[in-house]
């Protein structure tokens, strides 16, 4: 993703076929900590440093000096578009800047048994495809990516599959609307605003039965 | 004849605003709340040239970044002043009301909404935090966001989202002596797991959720997110009803009434139908520490440090085994010689005046042998303790008496761990690196977190209890 699409001058890139070296990532309860730890959430999205804030704990030093034998530092590893992780990936806070440091380092889509419910969210409003395959396929595949480094990965969301380097392909199921987000990019405010007389007629109702609420809230 | 409902679902239905084939509910949010971290939202509407909805229905609250000693100098680094200053500049431009620095309602957006009556029974609450769940204590559905969705929320008053799945989580019996909330959700994490409850918005209920006050219920709301729920909730009765009473955005008189109805009507019916259930038993609480870096990874204070030999799985083995390294600590070892290097008392989960008297009870019985710290969730909770004389019993003790924020539960501004350094904490994550890069923390209940403060190790609070 390009650093203009992640300040918001346009609209979420879209997700159709992406194709990438993927990098295993073990552990279950994989948190959003990690993924960007707390004192990098000050950093303007676009920031050249970006790209160095994802796991950053593990993957420098306090000095900022590479530590060699993290995956993420490590050759192919290094040029991973695609990450395949364990369960309850991005548990935790609800810092979209998880989002944001996959983003820059190149990750376009996460693999796992599940997700963090607001990880999850977060990544589908930012151009970034969870895929949900079932613990012994991602288990598998991890195995798989230690043993063969290098190898690509086929997430293909027009399709709803994940294809494998050896010809191995899993169908994953995604919800309609995140598909066709993701697909053509949308942001889904711009679907929200269609729906103004609805909410407004909505809202009207709303506050007329429960007044009390809306009171002092101007 | 009406299908019976839970609580959750009659908050969801009456917040419909519309359904679309896909199953997509398009919510309509009650009330927002932000912190300085919401940046990122207003970065965008400023280049989509959007403006807020319904500012009357936000709140922004100056909690994660503030320092929490010597205010008046200001955040030492830039960029965090610069957090600060930017939240009041975006509430001002958009007339959202604002809890800033110096304002006499500051603290944590968790802590302040119900102190103030804005958290209340049957709304539709989000906030730009995961551990907005705390609200639903009041049996309202409360959920964290990330910063697109607080963008779509601040733009539209409503959000998108897909129904989660009922869980009910029932808690029979009375807690046992010396056991807090604190213990009680950390229980009931380690049994669950902390992916537990993905996808589900949880229900409390049972004897034990009952007899709790409602600081308590907040706790255990708190820490949902810990076991990956979407939100808890608890229903409201007449615990709820007393605390909002006479609170500055509570109903007044002449909606007291009606108001009174809707809460009343609002707890799950009869036979309506969970889609999972947990039933526990409060006896078998005892005050809980956390081991490893997951907040499952907990145990009764009694226990040793479990062997990852003995865990299971290979995969839970390995788990163990990471979590061990990290923290520093050997198989087989007891929690109770385990030592800290310093203590933190506060943050949303356990920064309210209960959590403070329960703390300063044991504070009396002793003195601080390592650096603790007492970080009020807000500056009521700070002139309550002040009026009631904690302070003074936590100076007398040796520990330090600061200004309300989240503090060492976020490591911001400072007020951090350094690496290796051992924490007993109130806070709600003990995630490598989240006190500070390289830090460990036990996660514990104020009044545990005092007595390690007292002796420098994990410590069974019941054995200081005069007459323990």
């Amino acid at each position: 993703m390009s650093a203009a699409s992640l300040r918001g001058a346009e609209r979420v890139e879209p997700f159709v076929r992406f194709e990438a070296i993927a990098v295993p990532m073990e552990g279950r309860n994989l948190d959003t900590n990690q993924l960007c730890p707390t004192r990098f959430n000050k950093v303007a999205i676009g920031d050249p440093d970006y790209p160095r804030i994802l796991f950053h704990n593990q993957r420098f030093t306090a000095d900022g000096a590479e530590i060699a034998d993290f995956i993420l530092n490590r050759e192919p590893f290094r040029r991973a578009g695609i990450m395949v992780g364990d369960e309850n990936f991005g548990c935790g806070s609800s810092r979209e800047s998880a989002v944001y440091a996959l983003l820059a380092f190149g990750i376009r889509s996460v693999l796992a048994p599940s997700f963090g419910d607001i990880f999850h969210a977060n990544c589908t409003k930012n151009g970034l495809l969870p895929v949900v395959l079932p613990k012994e396929v991602c288990d598998r595949t991890r195995a798989g990516l230690h043993e063969r480094p290098g190898e690509r990965l086929v997430v293909d969301l027009e399709a709803q599959v994940v294809l494998g380097s050896g010809g191995e392909s899993h169908r994953f199921d995604v919800h309609p609307t995140v598909r066709r987000c993701l697909l053509e990019g949308l942001d889904d405010i711009d679907l929200t605003l269609q729906h103004g007389p609805a909410i407004k007629a909505f809202e009207e109702r709303h506050h007329r039965r429960l007044p009390w609420v809306f009171r002092d809230a101007g | 004849m009406t299908v019976p409902r839970t609580l959750f679902d009659k908050i969801w239905d009456r917040h419909a605003v519309t359904v679309t084939e896909d199953g997509d509910t398009l919510l309509y949010v009650d009330r927002c709340l932000i912190h300085e971290g919401s940046r990122h939202a207003f970065d965008r509407m400023e280049i989509d040239g959007h403006r807020v909805a319904r500012p009357g229905q936000i709140f922004a609250f100056a909690d994660h970044y503030v320092p929490t000693v010597d205010r008046h100098l200001g955040a030492r680094d830039p960029l965090i002043q610069g957090m600060i200053e930017r939240l009041a500049r975006n509430a001002e431009r958009h007339g959202i009301r604002h809890f800033g620095i110096d304002d006499p309602r500051q603290g944590i957006l968790h802590v302040v909404p119900p102190e103030l009556g804005l958290t209340q029974p049957g709304l539709l609450m989000v906030g730009a935090d995961s551990h907005t769940s705390t609200h639903g204590a009041f049996g309202a559905l409360a959920f964290g966001i990330g910063a697109t969705e607080t963008r779509h929320v601040l733009v539209t008053r409503t959000l998108w989202q897909r129904r989660p799945r009922n869980l009910r989580i029932e808690v029979d019996g009375t807690l046992p002596f010396g056991c807090t909330a604190k213990d009680l959700v950390l229980y009931i994490i380690s049994r669950i797991g902390s992916g537990g409850a993905v996808n589900h918005a949880i229900e409390y209920t049972g004897r034990a959720i009952r007899e709790l006050s409602m600081e308590g219920r907040m706790t255990v709301c708190n820490m949902s997110i810990e076991a990956g729920g979407r939100a808890g909730l608890i229903a409201p009765d007449d615990t709820t009803i007393e605390y909002l009473a006479g609170r500055p955005f509570a109903p007044k008189a002449e909606d007291r009434d009606s108001a009174l109805a809707f809460w009343r009507e609002l707890p799950s019916d009869a036979g309506a139908g969970f889609d999972n259930e947990v039933s526990l038993h409060a006896s078998a609480v005892a005050p809980m520490v956390t081991w490893g870096t997951s907040p499952d990874h907990a145990d009764p204070v009694t226990g040793v440090v479990p062997d990852p030999a003995g865990a299971g799985s290979s995969e839970r083995r390995a788990d163990f085994e990471t979590a061990l390294d990290y923290m520093g600590l050997a198989p087989g070892q007891p929690f109770t010689s385990i030592e800290v290097d310093r203590v933190f008392i506060g943050s949303c989960t356990n920064g309210r005046i209960e959590d403070l008297r329960g703390a300063a009870e044991v504070a009396r019985l002793g003195t601080a042998v390592v650096p603790t710290w007492v970080v009020p969730g807000s500056r009521e909770v700070k002139r309550r303790a002040e009026a009631e004389g904690l302070d003074e019993v936590f100076r007398a003790a040796g520990f330090e008496w600061r200004d309300p924020g989240c503090s060492l539960c976020t490591a911001i501004n400072g007020d951090e761990l350094r690496p290796g350094e051992r924490c007993a904490s109130t806070s709600n994550r003990n995630f490598r690196g989240r006190q500070g890069r390289g830090g460990r923390t036990h996660l514990v209940s104020p009044t545990m977190a005092a007595a390690a403060a007292l002796t420098g190790r994990l410590t069974d609070v019941r054995r200081l209890a005069p007459g323990g």
